[in-house]
Parts: C-alpha cells; structure tokens; sequence
C-alpha cells in the first residue's frame, strides 16, 4: 500500500436504468461522476430525492455495476470485480445505512448481527471479545449482546448499525442518510458518536445527507449532486458562505430555520 | 369559547397512562404546534381528538369541539364530522393513501361523503383541490395511483383532501418528517399558504423546533404524556422555562444551518425516552433533568405567568433580553 495518491478514486462514473427495454427508456442516476477521497476525509455527498446519491453510495459500495466509468480504491481497480474478489474491499469498507430497523435482522441476537460480518469475511478473532468492544465503542451495555434489535430504540439500533460496519476495522465507512430518520435530540447524539469514531480510529467518511445543517456539523468537504451530476464541490465553510450553484444556495435556504415570531428570522444571519 | 378545548384529557393502555391530564385550548384560525420526542405523547393526543386511538386504548376527561364532546359522541356524529370540520393529515402519506384507488377519487371521497356530491362533480371538485395544491397536471395526476407520485406529490395528495370541505380545523401529525429539506420547504410554504386562505385552525405536531416555529402561533411541549410548557413562540421558543423544551432547543439551535461550530460536540438530552409506563413517578422528564430537585418526585403543577405555562419545580429563570 503507497501512502500517496486518493484511497478512494471515482473516475468518469455513470450509471443509467433501463427502465423500459423495448421502448428504450433509460433514467441516468449518476453522470460522469469524478472523486477523489483522500485518507481521513469526511466528505458529504448532497441532495434531494432523486439526485442520484444513493445510487451513488451504491455504486461505491459495489453494489450496483456502473454502466460505464471505475471506482479505484488504493490505485486497484475494484468496480466490476465479482463478490469473490472483493473480499478485502468488504473488509476495508463498511456502510450504514439509512432506516436501522429494516437493515438489521429481527431474527438475530445482536451478537450474531455483530459477529456475522466477521465469520463471512473470515476474521479470526474472540468473538465474544470483539463483540463486547464494540458495544463499548458505541456506548452501548455488554448485556446488549443477547438481546434483539426490537427491543432498542430507534437510536440503540443506529448504534447497533454502526457497532456491525466497525466490526471488520474497516478504513472507510459509507453512511447513506444514518440520522434522519431520528428525532433531534438522539440525531445529536448519533452524530457525536459518529464523529468521534471518526476521531478516534483515523476512519474516512463518505456520508449521503439531503440535510445541510447535520452536513455541516459532520463533514469537512461536500460533494452536490443534482439530476445525477455533481455540480458543485468544495470545502464546507466555503459551500456554506459562498455557494457557486443557485442549487446549492436552494439547498441551504431550505434548512428550516429557528424564529422567535411567525415571519421572522431569528436575529440577523450569525456568523461563525 | 375556543374552537377546540382539550380538558384532563388522558389515554390509558389498560393502567398505563400514555396521555395524562392534559388540557388546551386550540382558538378558531390559531395555529399550535405541539412539540416533543417521540414517545412524549403528542401523536395519541391528536388521535384521542379524532377519535381515532386504535382498539383497547380508553379515553377521560374532554374534547369540546364548538359545543360538542368527541370523546363521547357516537361514531356516526364522530364520523360527520371528521374530515369534514375535523381534518388530518398523516406523517406517512404512502401508509394513509388507498394504493388500489385513484388519486381522483380519494381526494373527491370525502366531497361525496359529506356533501354528496356525484362522482363526476366530486371528479371535477378533485381536480380543482389538486390544482390548489400545486400539483402540475391535475387532470392527469387525477387518474394515477399513490404508487406512481413522489413522497412530496403524495403528501400533497392527503393535503388536498384535508383542505377538500373547508375544515374549521386541520391536524397534522408530522406532515413534512418524512420528506428530505427542499420537498419539506415547499410542503411546508404550501401548507403556511393554505392554512391563510382557509382561516382554519391548525395544530402541527412536529419534532423539529425550527419547523413549528417558522408555522405557529403558539407552541406546547410534551413530555411523558404530560404538557410541560405551552405558550407564544416568542416566549417558548425565544425564551423557554422549562428544562426539556430548553434542552430541546439547544439542541436543534447546535444542529442548525447556521448552529454550533463544526467539529465540537452537540448537546443532546441526556438518556432515551422510556417506553410507555417507564417513566418516573412525579415529573416524567426527573431522571434525564439537569436541574431536578428533591421537590421534582411530585408532578408539578401547572403555574401560569400570562399566556406562557410551565410545569416545573425549578424553571430556567427569564431572561428577559430587552428585545432590539
């Protein structure tokens, strides 16, 4: 592994649907999509419903096969390789995804949902152990261990989520809208977790919002995605205060905004 | 008299109560916002109003509706009334919305249910509302399925049949969570704009703070089952009393567009909501407060300094920042 270059490298990307063969209609989800993603970056991809950004997070999750265009992840080449070989990348890169209640089985003790990505990839280690330092690592109790995820709220259970994609000491986490479907309170919480663990274990985020308040919070670049094309990339103050695309200042604006009197805006625009 | 008065109001699940005592007023054309966690009660609370808890849960106290009391009305007067005064609106408009009918004929159902109205001219009311609703191509969106719209063309859809027999009041229980900034930015200056025109009342029950306090007159925190604070905007939202609303608000003021610094840690509530019959005895918010007392093992009253109530042992004290 060389230290120079991106760890993540997305070049000319492009992902169309067929959504109707005979008629040859196609929907283009991403469109020449280009991204470099350097160790430690915590980068936003943004947008609203329909911009492509899932099928983005898909698309570097290899989950889906681009239609044309790579993903390189340390200078190899691993879009378009089978399950088989990608392994390692498996192991590397984890995700979280949005909704905590349908991506975790309600028929496993959350040790086995913790465990199972480790026996898959075929990670020799106490189990038991290793479960319990996760659970520690998301501020959970051991005792989670033999429980089911019906039994946590739906924060516990985004914790839950996070303490599985952590199991395989992953380098890159992909974090597709993990707090938004959270109420305020446990939405800060989450999001303390998470960039905490960010801190701590050196990870890199790729993390999908539609949201640009948690954006800001999280994330020191952002990527905008509109229609399928990145229109606008840059660092996050900078996004913030001077928006280049009238779509991103749309973006901004939409953030419901905290006013002490119907009609108007709390104060004057604070500056940080 | 106010259009809408809730008085004692309480929802039990056999001896657990889910919704305690709580009493407010909603005034013909006021807009209030209803705010707290999940779990804090605000969704049964306007269930209990429509008459809509689901089976096994029992009612007391009152909703006086000009005049009327729901809670002990028969169905049949219940079901005159709902969505013809009474409207609502759901959260999950994918879950509200029949997938097997048109478009066309869920937003004229209720034309020719309460003003009997022939299909044809319910057709053609429909297509009048989906049109007040913004909805591009009316006429044709009239004879598609839920399946075949956007989250926010949908939740437009059930706005439209809410708004359908000019509502005195219209309830709305999270209308704009499930959808992401920009859709929620347009549902919700569709709404602001509708609510107007209408001159209904309207009761928003949201979690996020910024939301209410862009739409309502007044605000009321719930926490337990139990209303902890209610008041103006300005007073709950500009200056809240207390402890929960005030966590609430330093939470969602941090995780704001224009929030906490990037980098330093959110405050958060310490703790979880409990599940229902979990909460402490006396005040429901006791075991996550930062500022409970010994007092605080009681249920505080409510004490009432004007239009701004609390229910608290040891209230945040006013600021009273002279306003510039």
């Amino acid at each position: 592994m060389t230290d120079t270059g991106p760890l993540l490298e997305v070049c000319d990307l492009s992902k169309v649907y067929q959504s109707h063969r005979h008629l040859g209609k196609s929907t283009t989800a991403v469109r020449n999509a280009n991204l470099s993603v350097n160790v430690g970056d915590t980068i936003a991809i943004v947008g609203e419903s329909g911009s492509g950004k899932s099928t983005f997070a898909r698309l570097l999750m290899i989950l889906e096969m681009p239609t044309s265009g790579t993903i390189s992840y340390h200078g190899e080449v691993v879009s378009g390789l089978k399950e088989r070989q990608l392994r390692e990348y498996r192991r590397r890169v984890q995700m979280v995804f949005q909704d905590p209640m349908s991506s975790l089985d309600p028929r496993m003790k959350i040790h086995d949902i913790l465990a199972e990505p480790l026996r898959a990839l075929g990670i020799d280690v106490d189990e038991g152990e290793r479960v319990r330092e996760l659970l520690t690592s998301v501020e959970l109790p051991a005792s989670a261990a033999n429980r089911y995820a019906h039994q946590f709220s739906g924060g516990q259970r985004q914790r839950i989520a996070i303490a599985r994609a952590l199991s395989t000491s992953p380098e890159m986490l992909i974090a597709d809208e993990p707090v938004s479907a959270l109420d305020v309170s446990v939405r800060a919480q989450i999001l303390n977790l998470l960039s905490g663990l960010v801190r701590d274990f050196g990870l890199t985020l790729v993390f999908i919002s539609h949201d640009m308040a948690v954006v800001r919070h999280l994330c020191r670049r952002v990527v905008v995605l509109y229609h399928g094309d990145i229109v606008e990339t840059g660092d996050t103050e900078d996004i913030f205060q001077n928006p280049q695309r009238q779509y991103t200042k749309e973006l901004v604006a939409a953030v419901p905004r905290i006013r002490v009197a119907r009609g108007a805006a709390e104060g004057t625009p604070r500056r940080t | 008299m106010a259009l809408l008065e809730i008085r004692d109001l309480s929802v039990l699940s056999g001896d657990v109560a889910l919704v305690s005592g709580v009493n407010f007023d909603v005034e013909s054309g006021e807009r209030v916002g209803l705010i707290g966690e999940s779990g804090s009660g605000k969704s049964m609370t306007a269930l209990a109003v429509m008459g809509l808890l689901s089976q096994g849960l029992t009612t007391s106290g009152r909703v006086e509706f000009s005049g009327e009391d729901l809670l002990t009305l028969s169905e049949r007067r219940r079901s005159a009334l709902r969505g013809d005064r009474i409207a609502m609106i759901f959260q999950e408009p994918m879950t509200a919305l029949n997938p097997t009918k048109r478009i066309g004929d869920q937003v004229g159902e209720t034309l020719r249910i309460h003003r009997n109205l022939s299909r044809r001219d319910a057709l053609k009311a429909a297509i009048e509302l989906l049109a007040r609703v913004e909805m591009p191509e009316p006429a044709r969106y009239a004879h598609m399925y839920p399946h075949e719209l956007s989250g926010g063309q949908r939740q437009r859809v059930m706005i439209a049949i809410a708004i359908s027999c000019d509502p005195d009041v219209i309830l709305a229980d999270e209308p704009t969570t499930a959808l992401d900034v920009t859709v929620q930015r347009r549902v919700l200056d569709l709404l602001d704009r509708l609510v107007a025109e209408e001159g209904c009342a309207f009761l928003l029950i949201a979690h996020d703070l910024a939301v209410v306090s862009e739409v309502c007159d007044r605000v009321i925190t719930m926490y337990g089952g139990v209303l902890v604070e209610s008041g103006l905007v300005s007073e709950v939202i500009g200056d809240p009393r207390h402890p929960y609303t005030r966590a609430l608000l330093e939470t969602s003021r941090a995780l704001s567009v224009d929030g906490a610094a990037p980098g330093t840690d959110l405050p958060s509530i310490a703790g979880t909501v409990p599940s229902a019959g979990h909460f402490p005895a006396g005040c429901p918010f006791r075991d996550r407060c930062e500022r409970r007392v010994d007092a605080c093992i009681a249920m505080p009253p409510m004490q009432v300094d004007g239009t701004h109530s609390i229910a608290c042992w040891n209230p945040v004290t006013l600021l009273r920042e002279p306003k510039g």
